[in-house]
């Protein structure tokens, strides 16, 4: 409605309601509560294949890296190659314009800045080792060159840039490269060309780091077939030749895990808090402190999941201008020392 | 694809392609387009999977994903003013504060002129709010806003001119 764009009032209000709107991240497990929902008695994923690769043509999984998409089972034919392939039937609405290959995270028209400035954002998960837990999965968003699938550029990035927030880490060998990518069904195969040398508990988090990934940037994508130069991963520890699902949440995802502020972010003096994560009765507690002091500036408390479930938390504080550490953690029960804690240092302007 | 593949699933496998598509296409926009509504990200979450939801059951009708995203755009408006009618001063989330002028006059300029014009928008009847998010959010034609909504094109439009009006005048008296 461009006629309106002179307006000011419009602007400012367009201005207002989109970067409100930006602050909002839904988790990435609604494909999920959708598709549980929907099942009626049998699970999504035990479609017959030519469902998933009908849903990977139209979620448009084409390797950028030049590795070659093929469509498996019997009924799944060939899909076709090529950043130009489109779904038949694609949306004309006047707000966005189709089922856009690069899923969820970049596709609203309502972010210009994304498609036009040729980046997306992608997910990629990392590793901190939690003193009360053991190694565990922590989420970032991280900002790429833009091009299909999602879920390759995620693993590149996963493989071969270091985690924004300097506490966590990756246990994949930092020669590691992304050789290929291919959708199948509801399997992807990642085609690597190294493995972690490290213990079985590293390992298997390692592994879950990979297919957390991968999942949470192809909702379509269930289960992951890793392979090390071709074959099954030489390991010590475990027989990795079959596909690889997801394990469950509360086994190897950060108990607590703040999303915003984010590590190094700029933000203004009404700083928003939120996170993810599961707790005793759901209550996660933050600390603010000035960078390099001692004493707490503010606190609180938030509600997240709780028994094991998770659900984002929220809160909000408001600070002068200065570079804080934020930590979010679950009290003990017991002694309330903190658990599973999360940290990021930030600047209020 | 799944057209090929006879038998009763057929009509399952269409509503699941749907959703899929729907839902990598338009998922993350209409949860904002609650939250903008709601004023609760959790609360947006769950009124948009419900729409999925409905909008599967309601596949066979649809056929169709222009109007199945019409139809969840509808189901989203409908269920986020439910959702605030049900709504208790108890939130979930506590809604955040008014924009705190004194701290913001360090440099916050724009975050305090974001606070400002939102608390407005606020302060507006609900079918005003609806249908300026639905314009100036989404991008909606006012066709569109009217199908959302369930209103008359002529009522988007004096919906529109009024609540921009309003936001003027209350904009006006903060400054």
């Amino acid at each position: 409605m461009t006629h309106h764009d002179n307006d000011s009032l419009a602007a400012r209000l367009r201005a207002a309601l989109n970067a409100e709107a930006d602050m909002v991240h839904p988790s990435d497990d609604g494909m999920q509560n959708i598709r549980s929902r929907t099942a009626r008695g049998r699970a999504w994923w035990q479609h017959p294949a030519v469902l998933a690769a009908a849903a990977a043509v139209v979620l448009g999984l084409l390797v950028g890296g030049g590795a070659a998409l093929f469509g498996g089972g019997d009924d799944a034919g060939t899909v076709a190659a090529g950043p130009t392939t489109s779904a038949p039937g694609q949306a004309t609405s006047t707000d966005s314009p189709s089922p856009s290959p690069t899923a969820p995270a970049t596709t609203s028209s309502t972010e210009p800045t994304e498609s036009a400035s040729g980046e997306q954002p992608v997910y990629v998960y990392f590793v901190q080792d939690d003193p009360d837990s053991g190694p565990r999965l922590y989420r970032e968003e991280h900002i790429v060159a833009a091009g299909p699938p999602s879920a390759a550029l995620a693993v590149q990035e996963m493989l071969s840039e270091p985690p924004i927030d300097p506490d966590y880490s990756s246990p994949w060998p930092t020669r590691t490269r992304l050789t290929g990518y291919q959708v199948i069904g509801d399997t992807a195969r990642v085609d690597l060309s190294g493995f972690p040398a490290v213990g079985a508990q590293a390992e298997a988090v390692a592994v879950q780091q990979l297919v957390y990934t991968v999942t949470a940037n192809d909702k379509a994508v269930r289960r992951v077939r890793l392979l090390v130069d071709g074959t099954a991963p030489a390991s010590g520890h475990a027989d990795w030749s079959r596909p690889v699902a997801r394990a469950p949440m509360v086994d190897v995802q950060a108990l607590v895990w703040l999303l915003a502020p984010s590590q190094d972010e700029v933000v203004p003096p009404k700083v928003r808090i939120s996170g993810y994560g599961t707790a005793f009765e759901g209550t996660v507690s933050w600390e603010v402190r000035r960078v390099g002091a001692t004493g707490v500036v503010a606190d609180g408390f938030a509600q997240a999941g709780a028994n094991g479930e998770f659900d984002e938390f929220q809160d909000a504080v408001t600070l002068e201008p200065g570079e804080y550490d934020i930590r979010a953690f679950e009290s003990s029960a017991e002694d309330g020392r903190p658990l599973h804690v999360d940290s990021k240092t930030f600047t209020v302007r | 694809m799944s057209a090929t593949r006879a038998g009763s699933d057929t009509s399952d496998w269409a509503a699941d392609e749907a959703v899929t598509r729907l839902y990598a296409a338009h998922y993350r926009s209409l949860v904002r387009l609650a939250a903008l509504l709601l004023r609760d990200a959790a609360a947006a979450e769950e009124v948009v999977q419900d729409a999925f939801v409905a909008m599967h059951g309601a596949w066979r009708r649809l056929e169709d994903p222009d109007r199945a995203l019409a139809y969840l755009r509808q189901s989203v408006v409908n269920r986020s003013r439910s959702a605030l009618r049900r709504r208790t001063v108890a939130l979930r989330h506590a809604p955040l504060a008014a924009p705190d002028v004194a701290s913001a006059e360090h440099g916050a300029l724009v975050a305090l002129e974001h606070a400002e014009v939102l608390a407005a928008l606020r302060t507006l009847p609900v079918r005003q709010r609806e249908v300026l998010v639905l314009r100036y959010y989404v991008d909606l034609s006012e066709a569109d806003i009217a199908e959302a909504i369930g209103i008359s094109r002529g009522a988007v439009k004096s919906h529109s001119s009024r609540g921009m009006a309003a936001l003027r005048t209350t904009l006006e008296r903060t400054s």
